[in-house]
């Protein structure tokens, strides 16, 4: 299995520790390891009990930039690292990121998320029904739906099993069991 | 020190020509001493649709240039003492003047003027940036289009760039019985799109037409649908609150009572 740069990038110390840590729950490891002290109950990842997270090392590799507005037509945004939006992607508009797009609204503009080839790379958005999505040399429309017809429930697209899909966000990780 | 509005779309032959005569008019017709202003130039026809056309003598130009003098240029409208027009050069094109320069005019207007109203020409382009320049605020004018929302958003977008925040949308043209079979974009579509505040709906309809060939803004015609739609607007412009107007069904305006709220 490929794995990005990202992939136990939130641990320094043993690799083999690292891995196990990142794999399950991304999400829920990485708010853990915010709180402060050891949050880890399983001793036998944490022999030593010394590892620490250096996200000032994750952040210079993956770098993610906020975007605190809407972004509208005629708008485009190229990054290289993740993009997040608070606020809506409207028709007209366009993200490319070299990592993951994460849009705190509608996407209905055209994301490319992995710009740069990984196809690990995800675009996860509150309301999904974009103009055109593309995941590294992935490229996708959404169906012709209209609005009222998409679920009502945040969504993730991802590349699974060389398809280019759009599934429901599930909070705690199952949409990335490779990650 | 008045206020300057300039009306604006992006796409072009969407109302912002008859929505500024209209506007215009209403605010005159209420008391205020208006300008209007056909930045428009070499397109000009704000003076055909408020009947003025055989008044110019001198435009914007001239007074950017300094040939004429802005008290020269100013035409008074027929109806009301208290309206006056800027016309647009026809000979000359949008690069004859720079948005330094409108900045300068607006504000010099604005000590004269309560309102001063700016007819933006369709584009994004000089045309757009001149007349946008000394605007305080803008409206923003769609029809119910995919393309013209596009524009509008793009247009809003532009206008967030140069720190001109919160415009308003008026949306122009809208045929309920349209709408209602699906055939064209229902306002709250529109309004989830562009998140701006909804100044007003003017439907379609055909007194717009007839005004504008007779030179008489529909706002002052007591039986037009869509002067009465100008006159809320205007109203809503001056900081009162009247609740959006029904077209025909009842269903269609229902939800949009929730989006008006005026800071006025
Ligand atoms: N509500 C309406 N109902 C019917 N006709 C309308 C309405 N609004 C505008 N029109 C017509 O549409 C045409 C274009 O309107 P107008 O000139 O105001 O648009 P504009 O945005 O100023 O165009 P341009 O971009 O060329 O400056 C005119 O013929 C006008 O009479
Ligand atoms: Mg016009």
């Amino acid at each position: 299995m490929a794995r990005r740069a990202k992939d136990g990038m939130a641990i320094t110390g043993e690799r083999t520790a690292s891995r196990e840590v990142s794999r399950p729950a991304p999400r829920r490891d990485g708010l853990s390891e915010m709180s402060p002290g050891d949050v880890d109950t399983d001793p036998s990842r944490r022999p030593s009990g010394q590892q620490t997270t250096d996200y000032e090392d994750e952040a210079r590799r993956q770098p993610t930039l906020l975007i605190r507005r809407t972004l509208r037509s005629g708008q485009r945004v190229r990054f290289g690292g993740n993009v997040v939006v608070l606020g809506d992607v409207n028709p007209g508009a366009e993200i490319s990121a070299r990592g993951d797009i994460v849009v705190m609204g509608w996407l209905r503009g055209v994301a490319h998320a992995g710009a740069d080839g990984d196809e690990q790379a995800v675009v996860c958005a509150f309301r999904i029904n974009p103009t055109q999505l593309r995941i590294a040399q992935f490229i996708g429309r959404a169906p012709d739906l209209t609005e009222s017809a998409l679920p009502d429930t945040p969504e993730v697209a991802e590349i699974r099993d060389g398809r280019l899909v759009i599934d429901r966000w599930q909070s705690s990780g199952q949409n990335h069991p490779g990650r | 020190m008045g206020e300057a509005i300039v009306i604006t779309s992006g796409k072009g032959g969407v109302g912002k020509t008859t929505t500024t005569a209209n506007i215009g008019a209403g605010l005159a017709q209420a008391g205020h001493k208006v300008a209007l202003i056909d930045a428009d130039i070499g397109l000009r026809n704000l003076d055909v649709v408020m009947g003025l056309e055989n008044r110019i003598v001198y435009d914007l130009v001239d007074v950017v240039e300094g040939f004429a003098k802005l008290k020269h240029a100013l035409i008074k409208d027929k109806r009301f003492e208290n309206l006056y027009l800027l016309p647009a050069a026809q000979t000359r094109d949008k690069t004859a003047v720079s948005p330094q320069q409108m900045i300068d005019l607006v504000d010099r207007m604005k000590q004269e003027f309560d309102y001063v109203l700016i007819d933006s020409p369709a584009g994004i382009e000089q045309g757009f940036k001149n007349a946008v320049a000394g605007a305080d605020r803008a409206l923003v004018v769609a029809t119910p289009e995919v393309a013209s929302v596009r524009d509008a958003d793009r247009i809003i977008g532009l206008l967030e760039a140069q720190e001109k925040h919160n415009p308003f949308l008026i949306i122009n043209r809208i045929r309920p019985s349209m709408v209602k079979k699906g055939d064209m974009m229902d306002i709250d579509d529109m309004i989830e799109i562009l998140a701006i505040e909804l100044l007003g709906v003017v439907p379609d309809d055909e007194a717009i037409v007839v005004s504008t060939n007779r030179g008489e803004p529909a706002v002052l015609n007591g039986q037009s649908r869509a002067g009465e739609a100008y006159r809320n607007i205007t109203r809503r412009l001056l900081g009162e609150n009247i609740p959006m107007m029904k077209l025909e069904e009842d269903t269609l305006f229902g939800k949009l009572r929730k989006m008006i709220g005026f800071k006025g």
